[in-house]
């Protein structure tokens, strides 16, 4: 691209914004569902999100001076380029557009679930009051009045984050809308949904894989409604027949893995700390028939530890941790001296920065020792230094 | 809260150029930089050659690592005011940039 550079005109400094995508993105942009918003003008930090991801927006300055210039079609014939102010076709003449000192940058960030958590702890849970009025709107506005409630744009607003890892985690936390807001069950409360529509499936004698849901919700309508037993089913199902449960013509099939986590999750809600002799023994009774306790299960769930008086799981959840990283790994450590890598995975999985290994996050706040995680601990002459 | 969405305009494929000088530009008191003429531009190889006034300006073409895209800034209307909306369009894509980073060259010619 040869020619005489000259200023365009309508060219001013700034006049136009760069920045810096993935080339993925610009793969992106030619969908007709693509998605592409700023979020978080108004505050500290802006994010840019996609369908399925965030980025910080980081503004990076220059002391240089960058002309933006659109290339010239070399197929338009000279007389037909742009003309000078003059009126005379000047064929080598290079429009600058504008000029910049900045560029923007992107840095793919995780939003945190624990963010998501807490705000949806300053709403009410949905709870046996609730739902005895009919959980209909004007239920909801006589016992929750003044209360603060979230619409999925509200979440999505103060997360910053992309709808599809909102959703993602709205699921993670069993959340459900319930007349356009965004709430947690009690534990109480969804303790007893799930229970019941467990019983009524196996009164029915209807197979766990095939579950007829307009069955299921015609027949625990008067005890609960559908919307609540959808939400249930979802919670149980297998991953790959999840939404099904929204169309009441078809049959769901429940993952085994968690029903028998549910079931001991209800054990450890009536008792936190519990030996293994006796878990292994009651959670067994509990199950429904073809269904064993397994151990495997309990990851992110409860956690072992040996005393003197035998094996003893403790129910701890990553929602039951601090969201800090530095605090979370002191809270564990508490709990338990020495860590394999893998168990720590489903506690500390959810604090990774993109692009960080979970050895990397756990190596921060821990040492490797025999192929355990163990705290650091600072030694007495370092110290005394 | 302001939610600005990014739109691709009929415009977004056409390619742009970067061209990094370093320092800045300015203009004699009086004039404006609309329709005036910085320089020439030429290429000696594969290699820039920038020509303004009485100096040289040598440079070299980089391929970004990764690509940027040209935004533009679109008018709000009553109703994006009201809602909290405000739109941008992508009106182009930058693949290389020309560095001029060297100190200009006298030339007398």
């Amino acid at each position: 691209m040869e020619g005489r550079l000259a200023f365009g005109a309508t060219y001013a400094e700034n006049r136009h914004l760069v920045l810096e995508v993935t080339k993925d993105m610009l793969a992106e942009l030619e969908k007709a569902d693509s998605v592409f918003q700023v979020r978080g003008l108004n505050k500290e930090r802006a994010y840019l999100v996609t369908k399925d991801k965030t980025y910080e927006i980081q503004s990076i300055e220059s002391s240089n001076t960058q002309l933006l210039i659109k290339k010239r079609d070399e197929s338009i014939q000279p007389a037909k380029r742009l003309k000078s102010a003059t009126g005379v076709p000047d064929t080598n003449r290079i429009v600058i557009e504008a000029s910049t000192t900045t560029h923007m940058a992107l840095r793919e960030t995780i939003p945190s679930i624990y963010t998501l958590y807490q705000l949806l702890r300053t709403s009410p849970e949905y709870s046996d009051e609730e739902a005895e009025a009919g959980g209909t709107a004007s239920a909801l506005r006589d016992v929750i009045a003044g209360a603060k409630l979230y619409r999925f744009d509200d979440l999505c607003d103060a997360l910053h984050c992309s709808d599809e890892e909102l959703r993602k985690y709205l699921r993670m936390l069993h959340a459900i809308e319930i007349n356009g807001f965004w709430r947690l069950l009690s534990t109480a409360f969804a303790d007893d949904l799930i229970e019941f529509v467990l019983a009524t499936i196996e009164m029915n004698g209807w197979a766990f894989d095939s579950v007829p849901v307009s069955r299921c919700v015609e027949d625990v309508k008067a005890d609960y409604p559908a919307f609540l037993v959808h939400h249930a089913l979802r919670l149980l199902c297998k991953s790959s027949s999840e939404g099904a449960g929204a169309n009441g013509n078809k049959t769901i099939a429940l993952d085994p893995a968690k029903i028998c986590l549910f079931k001991a999750e209800l054990l450890f809600h009536k008792k936190s700390t519990i030996s293994d002799r006796q878990l292994m023994n009651e959670w067994g009774k509990m199950l429904p028939q073809g269904l064993m306790p397994d151990r495997n299960l309990l990851g992110g769930v409860a956690i072992e530890s040996k005393t003197p008086e035998g094996v003893k799981w403790t129910y701890v959840t990553h929602l039951m941790l601090p969201a800090l990283a530095a605090d979370r790994m002191d809270a564990l450590f508490e709990l338990r001296p020495r860590w394999k890598l893998e168990d720590l995975r489903p506690y500390m999985e959810c604090l990774r920065d993109y692009g960080e290994t979970l050895e990397q996050l756990v190596l921060k706040h821990a040492r490797e020792v025999d192929g355990y995680c163990v705290p650091i601990v600072v030694s007495g002459l370092a110290m005394a230094r | 809260m302001t939610r600005v969405t990014l739109l691709p305009h009929p415009d977004h494929e056409s390619e742009w150029i970067l061209v990094e000088l370093q320092g800045n530009l300015s203009v004699r008191k009086g004039h404006r930089f609309p329709e005036n003429e910085l320089g020439d531009l030429k290429f000696v190889g594969d290699k820039p050659v920038l020509r303004i006034g009485k100096y040289r300006l040598d440079g070299k073409c980089m391929k970004l690592n990764k690509p940027m895209v040209v935004l533009d800034r679109v008018k709000q209307t009553q109703d994006d005011k009201k809602t909290g909306k405000a739109r941008v369009h992508i009106i182009g894509k930058i693949y290389e940039k020309y560095v001029f980073a060297k100190r200009p060259a006298f030339v007398l010619r």
